[in-house]
């Protein structure tokens, strides 16, 4: 094909491409290291070695090792990856949307509607009656339910408001986490400790059906995504230059808002609530590499991997045997990293 | 009769509370016009029309003889650019900026520009005079450089129609007529047939082959400038005191405007 011959050619005049692809496969080496230490360190300190002969070639030898990294660890560590990368991948994605960098997956009400969910099923015991599966499902549905509510006011004669959105998505946010504080007030102070424990967020999940669904969906919207990275590229230049360029904005808007929605409102009924990875982890790859989305979406899902098994390991070795919740270590780690970051690009100016 | 390159019938559009109606406009292949008309009075709003920003209430809209709603977004985004007036973009080089007006061109799964693209974004670019500035951010650059690395834009589109809003607004004199005499250089050399939105008059006097006046959501009158700018025209519809006189230089029509300053000297000496 035409366009194949000319790929090298292509390749060494536009630099920007080779830049892109070093840093993705940097990035999935780091991702690789990210999850090797995942596996290895803990309460019991295994050498990488080891953890690579086990999973490879080891097979089940009813080890305590073994159980160890096949139950515990490497559920976990999958989940950090798929978390990780959908809550960056869906913070990316809306931040193109909304062509507004500060925007993040719960800004839009997603974890306020969650929250509210589980908090829900717990005072009502529904958790207990009904079996432990409903508290990630009410946060689903309470997560959608939210977003059905903010896209159904914000659009109007078949047309998005984008705007609008981001205000309804705000406000009925707040309005969403007043509804829980009262449920909280009322509550008993057993059910108060369970909304809470469940609302700092961890990636301690014993249902490992759960875990690939989340894996696979994060994957497959990944790869959507990219289908829609012309008309992302193109909304850079604001909705109406990108419908002279070609693009249903419209279109493209409501599947992106979609595909976001679904990302963090699976990533919230699994994992709680996970602020400041969907607001770093792109913020970091725009200072570092520019806002072309197609280096952002693939970028954003590997470095919020690697972020978030990091974060992980931190909270679960620092004050072992306790854990810390692991949004503590995402906001201060996640803060200071940005904050490092902006002064130096500042510097360099 | 022969239809026109591009031709707009009986066409509606607006948003509530505003409304354009009963618009009949004919263009020539490689014809240079211009829209003028107060503020309000529909001139941006017909561009939205075109462009279906905003949906079109009644009439049709063709573009070589075929119902611009028959085309596909990308067909059209290659038939047609449009250059709005500049604002606030992402943070983007203005490479990068240039390029996007190959997107039209590009299939679905294509995620990378081939070496045509960049050829032709390099050529406008040159054309336009912002090559030099290929690796500076958008947002660095002055009015008049953004305004033509925007026309640059526009032109990797390989358009035949070329829209432009207000393209000389908040530009000094000397980068209003490099604009424009740039914009001539188009159509002169490769055919592009150019409709702006003009606000000065004398410049859309002295450039464009063809005016069109808008007053109040209604198509006021259209011809060349030597037909529209006369002083009863004008002060119908800009409801201002003017004085019109002819270019020595280029025999166009020149307005003159009459302050009330002047008006009450006027006044008192007669």
């Amino acid at each position: 094909m035409h366009e194949c011959k000319n790929i090298k050619e292509i390749l060494i005049a536009q630099g920007k491409y080779i830049k892109w692809m070093l840093g993705l496969l940097f990035m999935l080496g780091l991702l690789l290291a990210a999850v090797a230490l995942g596996l290895s360190v803990g309460e019991l300190n295994l050498s990488p070695g080891s953890v690579l002969r086990m999973l490879l070639f080891g097979g089940d030898d009813g080890s305590m090792e073994y159980l160890l990294i096949s139950r515990i660890r490497l559920p976990r560590v999958v989940l950090g990856v798929a978390v990780g990368g959908s809550l960056s991948l869906a913070g990316v994605i809306l931040q193109g949307i909304y062509r507004n960098p500060l925007v993040e997956p719960f800004t839009l009400g997603i974890s306020g509607g969650a929250s509210l969910g589980v908090a829900f099923t717990i005072v009502m015991g529904l958790h207990l009656s009904l079996g432990s599966f409903m508290l990630p499902l009410s946060g689903f549905i309470g997560a959608f339910v939210i977003i059905f509510l903010v896209y159904t006011i914000s659009s109007r004669r078949g047309a998005i408001n984008i705007q609008n959105m981001l205000l309804t998505g705000v406000m009925i946010s707040f309005i969403a986490s007043s509804a829980m504080m009262f449920l909280m007030a009322t509550t008993s102070s057993d059910n108060l400790h369970g909304i809470v424990f469940w609302i700092m967020g961890s990636l301690d999940e014993p249902n490992t059906g759960l875990i690939n669904l989340t894996l696979i969906v994060s994957l497959v919207v990944l790869v959507i995504s990219y289908l829609f990275v012309q008309p992302l590229n193109a909304l850079r230049l604001g909705e109406e230059k990108a419908l002279h360029l070609g693009f249903n904005t419209n279109v493209v808007i409501r599947v992106l808002f979609i595909l976001a929605s679904l990302l963090a409102g699976i990533c919230v009924s699994v994992s709680g609530v996970i602020g400041f990875v969907g607001l770093i982890i792109p913020h970091v790859l725009r200072l570092l590499f520019g806002s072309d989305y197609r280096f952002l979406l693939g970028g954003s899902f590997l470095l919020g991997g690697i972020f978030l098994v990091l974060s992980d390991v931190v909270a679960r070795t620092i004050i072992s045997p306790n854990e810390l919740p692991i949004g503590v270590i995402t906001g201060i780690i996640g803060g200071l990293v940005f904050l490092l970051l902006m002064s130096q690009k500042r510097k360099g100016k | 009769m022969k239809p026109s390159f591009f031709h707009i019938e009986n066409f509606s559009c607006g948003y509530p509370g505003f409304k354009l109606s009963g618009i009949n406009l004919s263009l020539e292949k490689g014809s240079f016009s211009g829209i003028i008309g107060p503020n309000g009075s529909g001139k941006t709003t017909l561009f939205r029309g075109i462009t279906s920003s905003i949906a079109t209430l009644e009439g049709r809209i063709f573009l070589k003889g075929k119902d611009l709603q028959l085309f596909s977004l990308k067909e059209r985004a290659r038939k047609m650019a449009i250059v709005t007036q500049f604002t606030d973009t992402d943070q983007i080089s203005v490479e990068d900026y240039v390029l996007m007006g190959r997107m039209p061109y590009h299939h679905r799964f294509q995620f990378f520009e081939s070496k045509n693209d960049v050829e032709k974004a390099h050529k406008y670019m040159q054309l336009t005079d912002v090559f030099k500035h290929k690796d500076k951010l958008m947002t660095e650059l002055s009015g008049g450089e953004q305004q033509r690395a925007a026309i640059a834009r526009a032109l990797t589109q390989e358009p035949e129609l070329l829209l432009l809003d207000e393209p000389t607004s908040h530009l000094d004199i000397t980068h209003q007529v490099r604009i424009l005499d740039l914009l001539h250089r188009l159509n002169q050399e490769m055919g592009l047939t150019v409709l702006m939105v003009i606000h000065d008059l004398n410049l859309a006097s002295e450039y464009c082959d063809q005016l069109v006046l808008f007053n109040e959501g209604r198509l006021f009158t259209q011809g060349t400038p030597e037909e529209v700018l006369t002083f009863d025209t004008i002060e119908k519809v800009y409801k201002t005191p003017v004085i019109t006189r002819t270019n020595p230089y280029s025999n166009k029509p020149v307005i003159f405007l009459v302050s009330e300053k002047m008006m009450k000297q006027g006044g008192e000496n007669r």
